[in-house]
């Protein structure tokens, strides 16, 4: 075996130019392949860190009750893509069907009242016309309403939540306003100015402190761009207060967190609200499943750069069996059986496919990182995508390594199996009398 | 020793058919030597190919020590090949980017044997035929007797009985095809190996101990006498 290494080695060293052409073709597509992989496996990573943070013990609750779970997919895979909710702006939009008459508002109370729940939270996003004396004219922007203590009971959906200057919102806060880093800046406040909402006006109760962590998947987008205010507020604002965005139910630990989804989703209906109410489990596993279904795609896409290289290979053992076709006879007249002559080939093509691969790897770990980081930058600089940069952080497993570097070498083989069988059978006086 | 029998080989060109052996009977004992003569094109070379198992006939048999080749394996004929007979070739046949001791060497690979015996063995062999000194050159950094005395060691390498040669002096000027053929012939003579010589040199022939004469995939004499 270390001889038909040594031999393979040898051989390829004897046309170095061609070698490395093949070499760098399985390069391409052993790259592509490991780049695109290590992405997605970053991206599933991220997005399973932060179903971890908010806890497998969560309830997400979603308005709209068609499909239990699939609205909430659909909301988060909304807020995974990041894009602006479509939330129509003000109120009124009641729903319609006898039932829903009696909506009142978001039964939060109940939820929290409900034996099975530890805590509960309740969110609502409106976008609003909001304006303040340090800059001239009014921006459209998103408003978040937040249930008193939110922060604190679910920390993990507010990765980088941090107050800088003044205070959090609290508990029986009327029209208080705690601004993201960068929107402050933007409506040139501090804290004690007044920032007037529609037609509202609101004091600056506290600035968060900027920051790069970036919610991913159902986690809360760019914390530097918020605006939070009590969700009573947005009532008043927009009436309509049974809608809310989204809801976060905590079972209390020991609680079969599916049943406890039931009870939520019942809670809400009894309330006139449908709604799903999904666990964080479920949720994260559709994720994944989505994001794995895409990064098949993209990696069945690279796999073809793969079965170039593996083409490239087997017409460069086609050509050296051909040229070599009097040395096999040679060997073959002291004593080399079929199969060691298969096992040269097989070792020297496998051997092309590990160094493509080797070198593939290295070159897709930088790749993966390259694209990351510039794709990270691109979307922090487009401000409302920068939720997505996190996601971007490419992991080479271990595995992935030793899989592409075993697969390489198992690729070459293969493809160099049909000119090695071609070259154990010949015949030794026609491999003798060749050229 | 070695024994043909109605031995008929006929190469297909396309539609064309080249009868190159049209029954061959041939007896070969050991340590004898032989030489095959013939005008080119009579079938010399398909005749020693057959006797050495690198072919095998359309009808008649080989057989070694009573074993019929054509009733072999592959392997098994790659077995006879790489221990019992050993090829040297008119063209030499060496690997152009192999030294000569990986050339001599090559033939122990396929037995398996360990890379320091193969050594030692290749090293030996090499300085049988005078070229200790040329270990590491490469065939092409080595004069035409000198390659033909590597092509010799690696025949010899694996300590066949038989050792097949198909014009070995063709390629070479007199002085170094005389050195090459007392080579040979010392082989034969010291350690009684087997030795059939093809060769077109009547001078070459006449140290031989036996002459074969071929005519159109025939043998039309043999014997002691003139050649
Ligand atoms: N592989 C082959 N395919 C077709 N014809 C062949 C093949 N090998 C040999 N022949 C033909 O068979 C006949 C005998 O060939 P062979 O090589 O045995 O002759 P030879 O006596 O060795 O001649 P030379 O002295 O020129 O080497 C020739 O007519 C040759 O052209
Ligand atoms: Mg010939």
């Amino acid at each position: 075996m270390l001889d038909s290494v040594l031999l393979a080695f040898h051989n390829l060293r004897t046309r170095p130019t061609r070698a490395g052409l093949t070499i760098l073709g399985v390069v391409v597509g052993v790259a592509a392949v490991a780049a695109l992989v290590a992405i997605g496996q970053g991206m599933q990573r991220s997005v399973q860190e932060q179903f971890r943070a908010i806890g497998y013990n969560t309830v997400v609750v979603t308005p709209g009750g068609a499909d239990a779970g699939t609205s909430a997919l659909g909301a988060a895979a909304d807020r995974f893509s990041s894009l602006p909710t479509p939330v129509p702006r003000g109120g009124g939009t009641g729903f319609p069907g006898a039932a829903l008459r009696r909506a009142t508002s978001v039964p939060l109370d109940r939820i929290r009242a409900l034996p099975e729940v530890v805590r509960a939270g309740v969110i609502r996003t409106e976008t609003a016309f909001v304006t303040s004396p340090g800059m001239s004219g009014l921006g459209v922007l998103r408003v978040t309403g937040v249930s008193a203590g939110i922060f604190d009971d679910f920390p993990g959906y507010f990765p980088g939540f941090a107050v800088d200057q003044g205070r959090g919102l609290a508990a029986g806060d009327g029209r208080a306003l705690l601004l993201g880093s960068a929107v402050a800046a933007d409506l040139g406040v501090t804290v004690g100015s007044t920032v007037q909402i529609e037609d509202q006006e609101f004091t600056v109760v506290g600035i968060l402190a900027s920051t790069t962590a970036s919610g991913v998947g159902i986690t809360y987008g760019n914390l530097n761009l918020a605006l939070f205010v009590p969700i009573e507020q947005l009532s008043t604002l927009f009436g309509s207060p049974e809608r809310f965005t989204l809801g976060l139910v905590e079972a209390r630990t020991g609680e079969d967190v599916e049943r406890v989804a039931e009870v939520v989703r019942t809670t809400f209906t009894e309330s006139g609200i449908p709604v799903s109410a999904v666990t964080t489990r479920e949720l994260s596993a559709r994720i994944t499943a989505v994001l794995g279904g895409m990064q098949a795609t993209l990696t069945a896409i690279a796999a073809v750069a793969l079965l170039v290289g593996a083409i490239g290979v087997m017409n460069t053992m086609y050509t050296s069996v051909l040229e070599r076709t009097r040395h096999i006879g040679v060997m073959k007249a002291v004593g080399a059986k079929d199969r060691q002559v298969l096992g040269l080939y097989l070792v020297e093509s496998g051997l092309l496919g590990l160094l493509g691969g080797g070198v593939g790897v290295g070159v897709g770990a930088a790749l993966s990182g390259v694209v990351g980081a510039s794709v990270g930058r691109a979307f922090e600089a487009s401000g409302e995508l920068a939720s997505l940069a996190g996601t971007f952080s490419p992991r080479m497993e271990a595995w992935l390594v030793v899989g592409a570097l075993a697969g390489s070498f198992l690729l070459g083989a293969m493809a160099g199996a049909l000119p090695a069988l071609r070259a154990a059978r010949l015949r030794p006086v026609e491999a003798l009398r060749h050229e | 020793m070695l024994e043909a029998r109605g031995l008929v080989r006929t190469y297909r060109l396309g539609r064309a058919e080249v009868p190159a052996l049209r029954g061959v009977d041939l007896e070969i004992s050991e340590g004898e030597f032989l030489a095959i003569m013939g005008p080119s094109g009579s079938g010399k070379s398909t005749l020693l190919n057959l006797l050495g198992g690198l072919d095998l006939p359309d009808a008649g048999v080989v057989r070694y020590r009573g074993v019929e080749l054509s009733r072999q394996s592959r392997e098994a004929l790659a077995e006879f090949r790489g221990r019992k007979v050993g090829f040297v070739f008119q063209t030499f046949n060496l690997i152009p980017t192999f030294s000569a001791l990986r050339n001599v060497e090559l033939p122990l690979v396929f037995q398996g044997l360990s890379r320091r015996e193969r050594r030692r063995r290749a090293e030996e062999g090499l300085a049988q035929v005078g070229l200790e000194s040329r270990l590491r050159h490469r065939p092409g950094e080595l004069s035409g007797g000198e390659q033909q005395r590597v092509a010799i060691a690696r025949a010899l390498v694996a300590d066949p009985e038989v050792l097949l040669c198909d014009e070995p002096t063709g390629n070479l000027d007199s002085a170094s095809g005389a050195q090459i053929m007392e080579l040979l012939a010392s082989l034969n003579r010291e350690r009684g190996i087997t030795l059939v010589v093809v060769t077109h040199e009547p001078e070459v022939a006449r140290l031989a101990g036996r002459r074969v004469l071929m005519r159109d995939g025939r043998i039309v004499s043999d014997g002691s006498g003139e050649g």
